[in-house]
């Protein structure tokens, strides 16, 4: 069964992170049991960043779900984190304000922000392909490699590749996934990439677009 | 001048050995290199190189990255900077060497679709094909803090000497003008000696403000020179030990910056703004263009208004503009017309614009809204007559954020077609870029004064 919550909303001029976190809450729907908990929940839980202003609130309501930019004065649970290292293995512990009060709030939230990713990182590369297949600037075939072990995957129609991704097997999931942005991985040195400039600004604007849930 | 001979007896008459090319990214960054003199007479023709870097990097110096274009070289190849000699200006307190304007071109020499200089070019030969002459002049604004470049970037551009003292002064103060006149003089006297034709210098009402206004020309000239007087400012300042920014809003408890644009259209020597068998004067030329400068206005935004501070000084009762009207001599409207003082002085003034906007893009987006309104014959919305300031809801508000001016121009099917489709795309998605970085490199959104992140990137940049 579903209700006005299966839609997300955002506003035209939601931060990025609310947008991420928008786009985190749609894929939970296609969890059922996560779908459930979402239509159940209700209040307002927010989530700040420790190194820098970025910070967004979700608000869980019987008319829907919205998620908007800042912390709201009222929300029930405000989580710090280093938004850049959350979820990473080592990231400091996310500093919880309101779970003592709310603690089936702070609890199905934090669930509802960690879908489950995929394990395998082909099959997060195969599904980004499908999602973006048919965009604008699409690379007509990709290379991916796994350095953690050298396992690699190819797909597209081309004999070539236009683009080669070379990175670990948590940041490809991430990069596919939507939790790593492209650009920033490969100016951070985590993710190296052949191909032409053009190919991979292209593709990182594909991953960014996906990401926000665009 | 144009011909090479020309060039060369120009260069002998100045005793030149050296020339600086001046041209200006989709920003309005202004970049150029030191040529030797025989490299210029080379340029000239063939162009200097310059990697495309100009227009692919945001002011942070990260690469934009999320699209391409395809005048866009593959591997960040060359673009060329090609001179244009008839712009050749001698800058005698530096013996030998001479400032040109250039153009940003392809390497076979095509101009870059992005290049805003020769946007306008082709704006004005458009409007010349109508059977228009434009005459335009852009209103400077400065602010000049007392601390050399190196202490202010050493504070972060905070706490900063506004030069004329810490608080604001009556518009056109004339004692503040004399407080501001060791730097104005200068900088007149550099102007002087470029004949770049200044008319007036006054001291302004932010902290530190003034304002100089330089003669009405074409349109090509009239943003070229309003580019060699920043660069003037920018340099005065650093010689005399002096700060100064184009930011339009570098502190929230004052004035912003703006670069209000008047301009007139003339055809075959005489005023079309102006007909004298109308009660008002108002022509049918006149309705037309106004009609594409309103149709225009939300999408015009974007351009006028470049950056995230930008945004800050549209601000109700502080002289800046914050609705989409018009009026006959109201300085509270984005678009203020000046008919009723006879042919001679008809004219639009075109108040949106920040201090920070690129002059070109200033130039060409009043341009391309007039032009729209003359070939669609297109009429104005009702005269709004009264104060445009704390006005009902019901009043259009223009855009008040970098993204929905980004929008509202990426919608606005005029402004794309007339300032061509592939600029239009760079500009909305590098306005986008900005708005992230803006958000994921430190900005505030929630900060209700201007944040560390904006000085840092924008103080001594725009």
């Amino acid at each position: 069964m579903s209700d006005g919550r299966d839609s997300i909303a955002v506003d035209r001029e939601a931060p990025p992170v609310a947008r991420v976190l928008a786009a985190t809450l749609r894929r939970a729907l296609q969890h059922p049991n996560l779908a459930s908990t979402l239509r159940k929940l209700e209040g307002r839980f927010a989530i700040r960043s420790s190194t820098d202003p970025q910070a967004a609130t979700i608000r869980f309501a019987k008319e829907g779900v919205e998620v908007v930019g800042g912390v709201d004065a009222d929300a029930d649970v405000v989580v710090t984190a280093d938004l850049a290292t959350m979820g990473e293995p080592g990231a400091p512990k996310p500093k919880v304000a309101g779970a003592a009060r709310h603690p089936l709030l702070a609890l199905q939230s934090s669930k509802l922000l960690e879908p489950p990713p995929p394990t395998d990182w082909k099959e997060a590369a195969r599904d980004f392909m499908r999602r973006a297949d048919g965009r604008n600037g699409m690379p007509t075939a990709v290379r991916v490699v796994n350095v953690d072990d050298g396992s690699d995957l190819f797909i597209g129609d081309a004999v070539e590749p236009e683009l080669e991704f070379y990175a670990s097997g948590s940041v490809l999931i991430g990069l596919f996934t939507g939790s790593v942005h492209p650009g920033e991985a490969w100016f951070a040195g985590k993710l190296k990439i052949l191909g032409s400039i053009a190919a991979m600004s292209r593709f990182a604007g594909i991953a960014q677009d996906l990401m926000f849930g665009q | 001048m144009s011909a090479a001979g020309d060039v060369e007896a120009w260069l002998d008459s100045h005793s030149i050995h050296t020339v600086r090319t001046l041209g200006v990214s989709h920003d309005g960054i202004a970049v150029g290199k030191h040529l030797a003199r025989r490299k210029f007479g080379k340029a000239i023709e063939t162009g200097a190189a310059m990697s495309d870097f100009v227009y692919g990097f945001d002011l942070g110096g990260t690469p934009m990255v999320g699209w391409w274009a395809d005048w866009r070289t593959s591997h960040l190849g060359d673009m060329l900077q090609m001179p244009d000699p008839s712009t050749l200006m001698p800058t005698p307190w530096q013996p030998g060497v001479a400032l040109c304007l250039a153009d940003h071109t392809d390497v076979s020499g095509r101009p870059l679709p992005v290049c805003t200089r020769s946007i306008v070019r082709r704006l004005t030969e458009h409007l010349a094909g109508l059977g228009f002459e434009a005459r335009m002049s852009i209103e400077v604004e400065a602010m000049i803090f007392t601390e050399p470049m190196d202490v202010a970037r050493a504070r972060g551009f905070r706490g900063l000497s506004p030069l004329g003292g810490p608080r604001p002064a009556l518009f056109y103060s004339a004692i503040r003008g004399h407080e501001y006149d060791t730097f104005m003089s200068e900088l007149r006297r550099r102007l002087d000696a470029m004949e770049i034709p200044w008319e007036a210098t006054n001291a302004e009402a932010a902290l530190g403000q003034v304002e100089i206004n330089v003669e009405a020309s074409d349109p090509v000239t009239t943003a070229d020179r309003t580019v060699v007087v920043r660069q003037m400012f920018r340099e005065v300042a650093l010689d005399l030990g002096h700060t100064v920014t184009f930011m339009a809003k570098p502190v929230a408890e004052t004035f912003g910056g703006g670069a209000h644009i008047h301009h007139s259209l003339w055809t075959d020597g005489a005023p079309a703004f102006y007909d004298a068998s109308h009660p008002d004067g108002r022509s049918e030329v006149w309705r037309h263009w106004l009609g594409g400068l309103m149709a225009t206005l939300p999408g015009s935004v974007s351009l006028l208004a470049p950056f995230v501070t930008s945004f800050r000084r549209f601000v109700d009762f502080i002289a800046s503009p914050t609705t989409a009207t018009w009026c006959e001599d109201n300085k509270s409207t984005a678009v203020r017309t000046i008919t009723a003082r006879g042919p001679a002085l008809a004219r639009i003034e075109h108040r949106v614009a920040a201090s920070d906007a690129n002059p070109y893009l200033t130039v060409a987006t009043v341009l391309a809204g007039g032009i729209a309104g003359l070939e669609e014959q297109l009429e104005p919305p009702p005269e709004f007559r009264y104060i445009a300031w704390g006005v009902p809801d019901h009043v259009p508000r223009l855009p008040t954020t970098i993204l929905s001016a980004a929008d509202a121009l990426a919608g606005d099917e005029r402004l794309t077609r007339l300032l061509g489709p592939e600029f239009v795309e760079h500009w909305v998605r590098s306005r986008k870029w900005e708005w992230l970085m803006f958000h994921t490199t430190g900005g505030d959104p929630a900060a209700a004064d201007v944040t560390d992140w904006e000085l840092i990137r924008y103080f001594e940049q725009v």
